[in-house]
Formats: C-alpha cells, sequence, structure tokens
C-alpha cells in the first residue's frame, strides 16, 4: 500500500480509530492490533512477503533471547552469526544474486569461457533492505549487552513490521523504538496536529516535487545523446530534487503517521542540501542508515582511530557498502565510491567535523561565503546523483560527458514554470524551517486563518498532482 | 482527542465545500484531456454543430465527420468521441451537453452503446475516468453494476471498489487539474482542427513523433498482420452474442437509456444509440433489441457487417482502419436516413 494512494487514506483513519477508541485501554491489544494493520499494510503489495517478514521476526526474536540466556562468548557469536547470516543471506539471494550471477558470467567471458548459468526469476520484496537492518541493529545490541531481549513476541514483531516506516525507514534502532511498544500512549493534540501536518508536507513533497520532476528527468536521461548541455545540467538538477522530494517526503510521512499513534521515530532528513559541505550533507541526509553504517560497520572496522590509511580504509569501506545497499549496481558502488571521494579530503584533514550547527543559524539569508559553500556541495551532491539516476555507469559517463561538451544546439528540456515556481517555493519554505523538525512545523502561535489557509492550499496543490500513486524510490532497495 | 476530531472534521468539511465550489465554476468536460481541446474548439471557433457523436475511441477513430455531413442533408457535426469515454461517462456528457449554450442548435445526437464500463487497469485513479462521477452518477452506476446479469458476484464486487475509489478520487479532486496547471493554454489546444474531432489510427500511425508511439502503435497494427485469425475469433464472440436466444436485460442500465430518450426528446435532440463493430459486450448486445427502433442503429452484427471484421478494413483487433472508417460512417449514414425517412 502506498503512502500517496487512497487506500491508504482509507486504511489509516479505520487503524486510527480502533487504536484509540476500541483498544485504547491496553498496550497488548494496541501492539496486536498494530500488527495486524502493518500485516495488512504490506501484505497488500503480495502476501509471500509475509512469509518473509514472519521468519525473519521469528529468526531474530529467538536468537536475541538465546544471546541473552548464553554466557560461553563462542556460542554467543554463533547465536549473533545466525541472526547476521540469514538476514545478510536473504538481502543477497533477494537483491543481490543476480548482479553476482551477471557479473560472475561477464568475467568469465572476458577470459573466453562462457558458462552456461541463467539468471534467476527473483521478485524483490518491498523494503526487505530496510526491516533486514533493523532487527540486526536488534540482535547486535543485545549481543553488545546494550539491551535486554523481549520476551513479547508480539510486540517484537510489531518493532519489526511497524508499518509507517517498514518499507523505507527511518531504519529504527531497536534501543530506540523497541521500548516504545511496552510505554502506555496518550493521545497528545499537539504531537498529533504536528504529525498530520508533517504527513501533508511529506505528500506535497512525493506527488507535486518528486513525481512532476521525475516527468523531465525521465526525458533528459532517455535520451542524453540529443539534449543540450543545460537540459542536462537541468535533468540532474531535477533529479536532485525528485529523490529528494521522493525520499525525505515517504520519511516525513512515515513519521507523521507513526506520531498519529504516539510513536517518536528519528529524523531520517535534516534539510541537506543546505550543507556547506559533503561531511555536513551526509550528517543531513538519509542520517538512519548513515547512523547504522556509522554505529555497525564504521566503528567496528576502528573508525577514526588508528592511521590515516585505516581511516580512509574504513571511510571508503563504509561508502562502498552503503552504495552496494542501495542496489545491485555498479552505478550504486560509484556513485558511492564518489561521495568518499569528496569525503576523504575532509577527514584527512581533519575538516570533516566542521559544521555541526545549522547554516546561517537565526539569520534570514546566508553569507555570501556559505551560499558558494551550499552551492558547490549542491553540485557535486549532483555531479554524484547521476551515476544514482543512470542505468549503468557507461551511461553515467556520457551524460557528464554531454555535460562538458558545451552542447547549446540539442533538444531542450521544456520545463513549465509551475514546476519552476513550486520547486521554489519549495527551497524558500525549507530554508525558513531549516532549523525545525520537517518543513511544515507551525507554532500555535501563528493566527490560526494563516495556518488553516496554508493546510488548504497545500491540500488542493497535493491534490490536483495525485491521480495515479506512483511507487516511492526507495521501495527498490 | 475531541479537539483533533473536531479540527479533522472541520478541515474536510471546507476542502469538500471547496472542491465541490471548484467543479461548479470549471466547465463540466474538463478533466478529460482528449475532450477539453475539442470541446473549446467548438466554442471558440463557433462551430455550433447539430449533429455530435459520443463514445470511446471506436467512435474518435471511426467516424468522420466531413464525410457524414456531406451524405446527410443539412448536417453539421462534430465527433466527440474519445479514448476509454464509455457509459455512464458518455451519458453525464450527454445530460450536460443538452444544456449547453455552446450546442443550442443540436438536433441529433449519436451515442456509442456500451456496457457499463469498469474503470480497471490503467483507468483506475485516472481524472479522465472518474471527473463525471457526481453522486447521482455513482448510485446510478452502483445500480447498474449490481444489477448487471452479464456480471459474477466477484466482478460486481471488483467493480464496485473500483466506483467507490473513483467517487472518492472526484469528490476529493485527486489528480484533477494538473493538466492544465501545467500545460496551462496547451491543454485546450486542438492539434488537429480540419477533421471535426475526427482522427484515424493510420494518422496517429503516420505522424507520431514519438518512438514509443511509433513503436506501440505499430505494434497494434501487427498483431492483425501476424495473425488475422484474431479478426475471426473476435467476429465469432460477437456473433454467438448476437445470436443468444434469451438474452438477460440490464434493466438499471435500461431505465436510464429510456430516461435519456426523454430528456433529449424534451430538448427536441433526438438520441440514437450506436452499437459499432468489434466491441464485445453481452450486456450492449442484449440492449439492442429493449431500446425503441428510431433511438438505435446496430452495426456490430458481423452476420449484417462482415467487412468491419476483414483484415483490408481493420487497424488492429478492436479498431477499423482509414478506409473501414469511411466504410462505417457511410454505413452509419444510411442508416440514419433510414430512420428519418420512416
Amino acid at each position: 500500500m502506498l503512502f500517496n494512494s487512497i487506500e491508504f487514506a482509507l486504511f489509516l483513519p479505520i487503524v486510527f480509530f480502533f487504536y484509540w477508541f476500541v483498544f485504547n485501554k491496553n498496550i497488548k491489544q494496541q501492539n496486536a492490533l498494530l500488527l495486524l494493520a502493518s500485516y495488512i499494510f504490506y501484505g497488500w503489495w503480495s502476501w509471500k512477503y509475509l512469509i518473509l517478514i514472519f521468519i525473519s521476526t521469528m529468526v531474530d526474536f529467538f536468537s536475541g533471547i538465546m544471546l541473552q540466556k548464553e554466557h560461553n562468548r563462542h556460542k554467543r557469536k554463533v547465536y549473533l552469526f545466525i541472526s547476521i547470516f540469514f538476514n545478510l543471506g536473504m538481502l543477497m539471494y533477494f537483491k543481490y544474486a543476480n548482479f553476482f550471477i551477471e557479473n560472475f558470467v561477464t568475467a568469465f567471458t572476458f577470459f573466453g569461457y562462457k558458462p552456461d548459468i541463467k539468471s534467476l526469476n527473483i521478485v524483490l520484496p518491498v523494503g526487505i533492505s530496510f526491516y533486514t537492518f533493523q532487527t540486526m541493529s536488534y540482535t547486535i545490541d543485545i549481543y553488545r549487552k546494550k539491551m535486554l531481549p523481549t520476551k513479547d513476541f508480539i510486540a517484537f514483531a510489531t518493532f519489526v513490521s511497524f508499518f509507517p516506516q517498514l518499507v523505507a525507514g527511518p531504519i529504527e534502532r531497536a534501543i530506540h523504538l523497541l521500548p516504545q511498544f511496552f510505554k502506555p500512549r496518550k493521545f497528545d493534540y499537539s504531537l498529533a496536529a504536528d504529525g498530520m501536518r508533517q504527513i501533508l508536507w511529506g505528500v506535497f513533497k512525493k506527488v507535486v516535487i518528486a513525481d512532476t520532476c521525475a516527468k523531465y528527468v525521465d526525458i533528459a536521461f532517455s535520451s542524453h545523446e540529443s539534449m543540450s548541455s543545460i537540459a542536462l545540467i537541468t535533468g540532474a538538477v531535477l533529479f536532485a530534487f525528485q529523490i529528494y522530494g521522493d525520499f525525505s517526503g515517504y520519511s516525513d510521512v512515515a513519521i507523521g503517521t507513526a506520531r498519529l499513534f504516539g510513536f517518536d521515530l528519528m529524523q531520517n532528513f535534516a534539510f541537506p542540501y543546505f550543507s556547506r559541505d559533503i561531511a555536513e550533507f551526509w550528517r543531513r541526509w538519509h542520517i538512519s542508515l548513515s547512523t547504522w553504517f556509522r554505529d555497525y560497520v564504521y566503528i567496528p572496522l576502528g573508525g577514526s582511530r588508528g592511521t590515516k590509511w585505516k581511516q580512509v580504509r574504513n571511510t571508503m569501506a563504509v561508502f562502498l557498502i552503503s552504495g552496494f545497499w542501495h542496489g545491485a549496481n555498479w552505478t550504486f558502488i560509484a556513485w558511492g565510491f564518489l561521495n568518499a571521494l569528496y569525503f576523504l579530503p575532509l577527514l584527512l584533514l581533519n575538516k570533516n567535523r566542521h559544521h555541526l550547527d545549522v547554516v546561517a543559524s537565526g539569520k534570514i539569508l546566508p553569507s555570501i561565503k556559505e551560499t558558494f559553500m551550499m552551492f558547490i556541495t549542491f553540485g557535486l551532491t549532483v555531479l554524484a546523483w547521476i551515476f544514482f539516476r543512470a542505468q549503468s555507469v557507461a551511461q553515467a559517463v556520457d551524460y557528464i560527458k554531454h555535460i562538458f561538451a558545451v552542447d547549446m544546439s540539442g533538444k531542450g528540456l521544456h520545463v513549465p514554470k509551475f514546476l519552476l515556481l513550486a520547486l521554489f517555493v519549495f527551497i524558500s519554505v525549507e530554508w525558513l524551517q531549516r532549523q525545525q523538525k520537517h518543513g511544515f512545523y507551525l507554532t500555535e502561535q501563528i493566527p490560526v486563518l494563516i495556518r488553516w489557509s496554508s493546510y488548504i492550499i497545500l491540500a488542493f496543490i497535493t491534490a490536483f498532482f495525485m491521480g495515479k500513486a506512483n511507487s516511492f524510490i526507495y521501495f527498490q532497495f | 482527542m475531541k479537539k483533533f476530531i473536531k479540527n479533522i472534521v472541520l478541515f474536510f468539511s471546507v476542502y469538500l465545500a471547496l472542491s465541490g465550489g471548484l467543479k461548479l465554476i470549471t466547465p463540466y468536460y474538463v478533466n478529460n484531456h482528449w475532450l477539453a481541446p475539442k470541446f473549446h474548439y467548438i466554442k471558440e471557433a463557433k462551430q455550433n454543430p447539430n449533429t455530435v457523436f459520443l463514445g470511446s475511441s471506436r467512435i474518435y477513430r471511426h467516424v468522420i465527420p466531413s464525410l457524414y455531413d456531406s451524405l446527410v442533408q443539412n448536417a453539421n457535426s462534430f465527433n466527440l468521441g474519445a479514448p476509454s469515454t464509455f457509459s455512464p461517462q458518455t451519458y453525464y456528457l450527454l445530460e450536460n451537453i443538452i444544456h449547453d449554450k455552446q450546442f443550442d442548435s443540436l438536433k441529433y445526437c449519436f451515442i456509442e452503446l456500451t456496457g457499463v464500463d469498469s474503470i480497471s487497469g490503467h483507468l483506475l485513479h485516472q481524472p479522465q475516468a472518474n471527473y463525471w462521477l457526481s453522486p447521482e452518477y455513482f448510485m446510478f452506476s452502483m445500480s447498474a453494476i449490481i444489477g448487471n446479469p452479464y456480471l459474477s458476484y466477484r466482478s460486481r464486487a471488483l467493480i464496485s471498489k473500483n466506483y467507490t475509489l473513483s467517487f472518492l478520487d472526484n469528490i476529493l479532486n485527486l489528480g484533477h487539474y494538473k493538466d492544465i496547471i501545467l500545460k496551462r493554454k496547451a491543454y485546450f489546444r486542438l492539434s488537429n482542427t480540419k477533421n471535426k474531432g475526427f482522427l484515424s489510427l493510420d494518422d496517429v500511425l503516420k505522424n507520431a513523433t514519438s518512438q514509443e508511439v511509433k513503436e506501440k502503435f505499430m505494434e497494434r497494427k501487427m498483431s492483425i498482420e501476424q495473425n488475422p485469425e484474431l479478426l475471426n475469433k473476435r467476429a465469432k464472440a460477437i456473433l454467438s452474442a448476437h445470436q443468444l436466444k434469451q438474452k438477460k436485460i440490464n434493466q438499471v442500465h435500461l431505465k436510464k437509456i429510456n430516461e435519456l430518450i426523454d430528456k433529449c426528446q424534451s430538448e427536441n435532440v433526438q438520441l440514437i444509440f450506436v452499437l459499432l463493430p468489434k466491441y464485445y459486450s453481452l450486456e450492449a448486445i442484449s440492449l439492442i433489441s429493449a431500446i425503441p427502433k428510431e433511438n438505435v442503429i446496430d452495426l456490430s452484427n458481423p452476420a449484417e457487417y462482415p467487412e468491419f471484421y476483414t483484415k483490408k478494413y481493420s487497424f488492429d483487433i478492436g479498431h477499423l482502419n482509414y478506409k473501414g472508417a469511411r466504410r462505417l460512417t457511410r454505413t452509419l449514414a444510411i442508416k440514419f436516413n433510414e430512420i428519418k425517412n420512416e
């Protein structure tokens, strides 16, 4: 079920009603309802996916219990290995099997031998990369004795499949989300109202910004050979807004929806295009994944300790794995590699933690220097996004070549004025709200008439652009 | 919680009121992106047609107004066909057209006879397929689906679901006006003004600028070139539907048809239902015998019109080519002249 669909618009109030009006006196019943709702939400794509998520839940639930019972270090490692092996194995099979088969065949063909191995007919289950990482955090944290396992299977299964963030995050840590399933929930008006605003803003970002940009991005990337340099730059910039609108829009809806049920999910995007360098960008983009990799890959590898060479190796490893996590294609690895190249000079010069605050804090406009730094960072990001969007590394390289060929005779990309206006308004609003948790945070001090007018206008524009629901880009990851 | 619920209810009430108001101030056809340019052109060019053809692509691609005008005395017709425009949408359009000032001269309206559409597949959540679903049309459609004797219970449930979703899409204006906002004046521009709303599939293929469109239409054309048996199969299916001895009639649909005939009559418009070749619907075929003779023309029976099922006149399995369209328009004009002379 897509967030931007009428089905979800019907599903959400039904669950909300039962949650607060029928099962409001008992946490266990509320959890059971959320589990049922989550399985309906996920099974809407295919009931077969439910088998996978159920098995994954069972494996991690029992691994957690065994990890706590067992004191023998060696045996504990075995239990942790079972959990990680199962989760990564599932991910490898469903997501990467064909990638490895195809590259294996290509490598052998290069040396003159063509093995007779065919690609597997596998459908990638939606959200598998997200919930496997979420459950792995649970077993790893128990292994590290950072938390105790739960014996409440329903609560744990709800934590794994919690529908607001099941298919595209934020990838929650068990240590943060799981305890919330055991606390009594009280309806909080201001949280719920802000949740509704965040949902509205998220859907606006998805259907008005991302989906409208997508149309022009598709044109630019499908026939880049015949496009002018300006058109190709426009196409790449629009993709930057498409992917941001798409993914952060999903996160906004997820966080807002969770708030309606009394849950607090972590912030996943913190206005990343207002970053002054790449290190800041990565502290603001897909925060739940970046911090996951920091805690479970980068730090165990040694993090920033040790020699410069080790720091470079660890950074490179994290960016390459992060790229590969996004998809089984060399384009994502190239995207990760490019970001590592951007990041490494800052790390080596100890400048990677220079911009920890919000840009131009307390001011309306940034300084010239800040503007320049944001512009350069955005430009570098856009360049890397070309690899992310392209079908192959060769296409990405060719696309970039065409940009730098400075060809003005090619076809233009006729972007409608409305989209330019919408982007301008969108960027302006996000800029003004950059110190808040999301772009549509409004305090009660703002006059009611202004607040309500903004809701109605935003709702109408969003409704006009809805129609057939387009899937979210990150569902494929 | 009370405050939250109160505010949500208030928000949706304001939204629905404004949404309804918007519908009142915008033209009734505006969210059908195929029809908006046609209606706009009629108004701008002061066409003032006395005959219109309403229906799906089988009207749009098959009825040539200029040829029809040359064969019927004093005719000034316009083709208001559009892809995927089936009943009840055509009925909604008709009810608006007979009260529309730009159709003051209207005397004859040909409307394609189809079964009640299922709004399935690619049509679901498309503004073109739901903008007409007012509460009255929603009620009628649901009754017509439930009362359709040719549908299984499962199909009735699925189609009812599609209609409910489409109705919600319409009252919330989901997806409506988007193309107007993005394309502005271009949205209302009729690309081919010479043919009075007609465009053959051969012309679409010939003039396609996009490779994707070209390939799509070529594939449709080649499907019968490579497998002409498809045409025979379709003809046989339609023939056997015509030959069914005990035809069950969708009474709800029939009642609506009779109401429309009466409404048109009171506005001095003669309404003629046309069952077009290549269209297979037991519901529509069974209605033929129940509609008054002066209000119906059946061109679909392969026993009477085998030529419409030949490769010579076909573009694809469901449509005629330009030659076929000429033949069909000629036959339609002859049939209409017969009704007029009776």
